[in-house]
């Protein structure tokens, strides 16, 4: 019996995976670029890192356990802390070169432009071998 | 916070190239243990944990308070109650933090870890107030591209396991799918797959992740399989469901419709209902019948108790409560019929009468439970048909021979499968009404084992003091049986159980002497034969002489059943002849013309041949099937005085040989022996036919006087017959079976036959026809009997001195000849 109740347990309380926490991030687009907006109160925004490749964006940092006041004792304890990553997979190129980031309570927003990019044509020519 | 407040640091905006690692993470050297109970923490992974021990409620205390960090092991005995200590607990374990953390308002901690890495523990630094250890990082082997490739294999096994498998919610698939790391997918699967903590361990202590891979996959393909089958059993399962739930819809649908046509919900029952109310039943079985009318309402007929509770009322419906013929009191009429259907047997016939005489006047009288005792084929089956014809009323037949189970009788409890109700209850159902003829054939070859004693259940049934009340198993409600007339018939007495034949009135049935057999023959066998062979009266006939020789030398029995086949036989041959017209004109079958319908002579009449001779007494026997003559030889050799008992003889009769010698020796002077003939002489005595044991003390007068003889030589008449229980001092005691044995003595053609003085009032029960025709002597002591019987008077024997007190009467000795069953 408590085998089995252990086995439903087991069952209904999977493990989820993560590297790292993710924290809550709103993504605009406008006609020139995008703009992500993200939670990350008590991060020290000098430990953030932005990296841009394609059209992924990954944020990431750290965020250090909060101290518990002297002499108290926990009762609840849900703010994640340790290393996060936020990724954004966005619609189109986002020239790296261009991006800013500012960081106001607690916020960082990051303005992503977009790739201005014109279409070529190219013509290739099918050869034919005899 | 205002608006002046600038941010101080900038992030970081690099463009990305390639997957770049992020730092290992450091970790102290020395952190708290908090030691799992039967769950284990992967790396990358959370894990909800219920913490309560006080020890590890410091330990969380502590860690929060820090740096959140910690690390986790599982104990090896997940039933261990008190502290573990470090050998209880496995050496490879996961460092992780305290991810979330809730005081729970009953005390205890629910908290969420988050693994970080593999950990061994180096070394222990116990005590207070927690388990803390050395930890160093184990890092698994870097994956490799069998790993990658075993990756996908994993991911597609898994994808089908999660379609199947109720416990493993989508968004896991999906998220297993995300997993580009092939250790991280292979801890993802370990810690959320159902598996033993055991095995969690293992894959958690294998660094090798392509090892780790091979063992996942191994479980999934094995989960794999057995999803699949209990996903098809369920199905199946379903599927019936639904089929049962779609024929109850249709038949509930189904009595609507009929009420809407006014056809009423259930015909059947109310059919029953009217059938009960005219089966005027009593009270008791009304009440019970209305019972399980109402419960056969409430079942659906697709039950099986449905067929059960019905098959029950119709069994109570057709048990005849109130149905009844009417005796026929006519009491000529009665003795006309029985006198058409039997020859003779006056005092069974004069019974019914009585019976019928009292019925008349007493109507609710009792019916008298008679037992018909007597050899085969004396026609005591038939006697119960004819009573039943006599009387008009039904008769039913059951045969108890081989009956060994209670339940036969009185049925089986409604609750096995199939159970009926008992013989009794059937055959008053056969019959149809509460008054019937119900013959038990056989009741003395009931079987009575371990399995049951029918006989007991019987006892219930015959006692006219219990069976106003009879209760069947399977009815369960009391029947009348009061005006059944119960009929019994057995071949001997012996065997039925004492208590039982208490309760019956017994009529012995003897076998028929040779004159009544012709008459028998000559008003009842012939003309069925004839019909039965499809001949006329004025085609064939058996010629009076020719009647008697079939009796006498082609049968031999008590009864009439050989002697009906043999005029069966005698009747076939002449339809041959008519039915291919060598013959014209009436065949009348004589004596001479025996031989050519039914061979030689079957029966040797050992009486008949061969004249008086030296110790070779006639003895009478007592068999169930009648009488018999039985020859006792004895013979003389030289040799040192030893006796030689042969003839499968049994105890008491080898005991009563042993007596006939002593007192042939105390005899040796009067008779006239060489006195010294018991020292130069063996004794050999031999009762034939060898095969055939016999036993009991009667033969006791006819070994004395074998034995005598053989001494004396003096001869024995052959034709005097004898039987009697002999003492050591000669006196003659009285035996049972006078009837049959005179019969016998009678059949086989003796003349005389010597009995013992008391058995004189026995022969009352001889026909009148046996008695005229042979001469009866009554001894009381051996000299008489050895006057009698030797054919040279012996002088100093006291012919009529057998001047002895009166004894105390001997048992009847029932089985002084077993067998003989021809």
């Amino acid at each position: 019996m408590d085998d089995l109740v252990a086995r439903l347990i087991r069952r209904t309380t999977p493990a989820s995976y993560q590297r790292a926490w993710s924290p809550r991030t709103d993504v605009y687009e406008t006609v020139n670029e995008f703009i992500a907006v993200v939670e990350l109160a008590d991060v020290d925004p000098g430990g953030v890192t932005i990296e841009i490749e394609g059209e992924l964006v990954v944020i990431s940092g750290q965020r250090a356990p909060t101290k518990p006041p002297q002499g108290a004792e926990c009762l609840q304890l849900e703010v994640p802390f340790g290393a996060f990553e936020s990724r954004l997979v966005l619609p189109a190129h986002v020239d790296a070169s261009q991006a800013t980031a500012e960081f106001t309570d607690g916020m960082l927003r990051v303005r992503l432009p977009k790739v201005k990019r014109g279409r070529t044509r190219v013509q290739i020519e099918i050869q034919q071998s005899e | 916070m205002t608006d002046n407040e600038k941010p101080q640091r900038i992030p970081r905006v690099v463009d990305r190239r390639g997957e770049s690692k992020p730092d290992e993470p450091s970790f102290p050297a020395v952190v708290g243990v908090l030691p799992l109970r039967d769950s284990v923490l992967f790396p990358n992974l959370a894990l909800p944990v219920m913490v309560g021990r006080e020890t590890s409620l410091k330990l969380i205390e502590k860690v929060v308070s820090d740096d959140r960090t910690l690390a986790t092991v599982t104990m090896r005995d997940p039933r261990r109650e008190e502290d573990p200590t470090p050998d209880d607990l496995f050496e490879i374990g996961t460092i992780g933090r305290v991810a979330e953390l809730l005081r729970l308002p009953q005390g205890g901690i629910q908290l969420a870890l988050q693994g970080q890495a593999r950990v061994r523990f180096v070394e222990w630094v116990t005590g207070e107030p927690f388990l803390q250890a050395r930890i160093e990082v184990v890092t698994p082997s870097p994956s490799t591209t069998e790993a990658q490739a075993r990756m996908r294999t994993v991911l597609t096994l898994f994808g089908e396991v999660a379609e199947l498998a109720p416990y493993i919610p989508p968004q896991f698939a999906i998220a297993a799918m995300n997993i580009n790391d092939p250790g991280d997918l292979a801890d993802f699967l370990a810690a959320n797959l159902n598996l033993e903590a055991e095995l969690k361990q293992q894959l958690l202590e294998e660094l090798d992740v392509d090892k780790r891979l091979v063992a996942i996959q191994e479980y999934l393909t094995a989960e794999r399989e057995l999803l699949r089958i209990s996903t098809r059993a369920q199905e199946e399962m379903t599927d019936e469901m639904r089929k049962m739930q779609r024929d109850l819809f249709l038949r509930r649908q189904l009595d609507v419709i009929k009420r809407e046509l006014g056809e009423g919900d259930s015909e059947d029952v109310a059919e029953l209902r009217r059938q009960v109310e005219e089966a005027h039943m009593p009270e008791e079985a009304k009440k019970a019948a209305d019972r399980e009318l109402e419960r056969l309402e409430r079942i659906p007929p697709q039950s099986p108790e449905w067929s059960v509770s019905r098959n029950y009322l119709e069994w109570l419906i057709e048990v005849p409560w109130s149905v009844e013929t009417t005796d026929n009191d006519d009491l000529e009429h009665a003795m006309k019929v029985l006198n058409e259907d039997h020859y003779g047997l006056e005092r069974i016939k004069d019974r019914i009468v009585e019976y019928l005489a009292v019925q008349k006047l007493h109507p609710e009288g009792r019916s008298p439970i008679l037992c018909f005792v007597g050899p085969p084929g004396v026609g005591k089956t038939s006697l119960g048909q004819s009573i039943a014809r006599a009387l008009g009323r039904k008769f039913v037949r059951m045969s108890l021979g081989g009956v060994r189970d209670e339940a036969e009788i009185r049925g089986h409890r409604r609750t096995y499968i199939g159970s009926l109700p008992g013989r009794i209850i059937q055959g008053l159902r056969r019959a149809g009404t509460r008054n019937p003829v119900m013959m038990l054939d056989e009741v003395d070859k009931l079987g009575m084992d371990f399995r049951g004693d029918p006989s007991s259940a019987l006892l219930e049934v015959l006692d006219p003091e219990q069976n106003h009340a009879y209760s069947d198993h399977y009815v369960e409600v009391p029947v009348d049986l009061t005006q059944v007339l119960f009929i019994c018939t057995a071949n001997i007495l012996d065997t039925i159980p004492g208590p039982l034949r208490d309760r019956m009135e017994i009529i012995e049935l003897r076998g028929y002497t040779e004159p009544e057999k012709v008459a028998i023959a000559k008003q009842y066998l012939i003309p069925r034969q004839l019909k039965e062979n499809g001949l006329k009266s004025k085609q064939a006939a058996i010629a009076m002489d020719a009647l008697r020789r079939i009796t006498r030398e082609y049968t031999y029995e008590a009864g009439v059943r050989n002697l009906e086949r043999e005029i069966g036989s005698v009747f076939r041959k002449i339809a041959t002849r008519v039915a291919t017209n060598s013959t014209k004109g009436k065949v009348t079958a004589t004596a001479a013309d025996l031989e050519e319908y039914l061979g030689p002579p079957k029966v040797r009449r050992d009486v008949l041949e061969g004249g008086d001779e030296v110790g070779v007494a006639t003895g009478l026997a007592w068999t169930p099937v009648g009488g018999d003559i039985l020859f006792i030889e004895a013979s003389l050799v030289d040799g040192k005085g030893r006796l030689t008992l042969t003839g499968s003889l049994g105890d008491v009769m080898r005991e009563s040989a042993q007596a006939a010698l002593t007192y042939a020796r105390s005899r040796t002077k009067e008779v006239g022996a060489d006195p010294e003939w018991y020292e130069n002489n063996d004794l050999h005595v031999h009762v034939p036919s060898g095969a055939i044991p016999k036993d009991g003390p009667s033969a006791g007068i006819a070994l004395a006087s074998a034995v005598v003889s053989a001494v004396t030589k003096i001869p024995l008449r052959r034709t005097t017959a004898m039987t009697g229980e002999i003492t050591l001092r000669g006196r003659v005691l009285p035996v049972g079976g006078i009837k049959e044995k005179v019969i016998a003595a009678h059949r086989a053609g003796c003349k005389t036959v010597i009995l013992p003085r008391d058995n004189e009032r026995d022969l009352i029960d001889v026909p009148e026809f046996v008695r005229k025709n042979l001469r009866f002597v009554f001894a009381e002591h051996m000299d008489e009997v050895l006057h009698e019987v030797l054919t040279k008077p012996v002088r100093a024997l006291r012919p009529t001195s057998a001047v002895s007190p009166a004894g105390t009467a001997a048992l009847p000795d029932r089985a002084s000849a077993r067998g003989s069953t021809r």
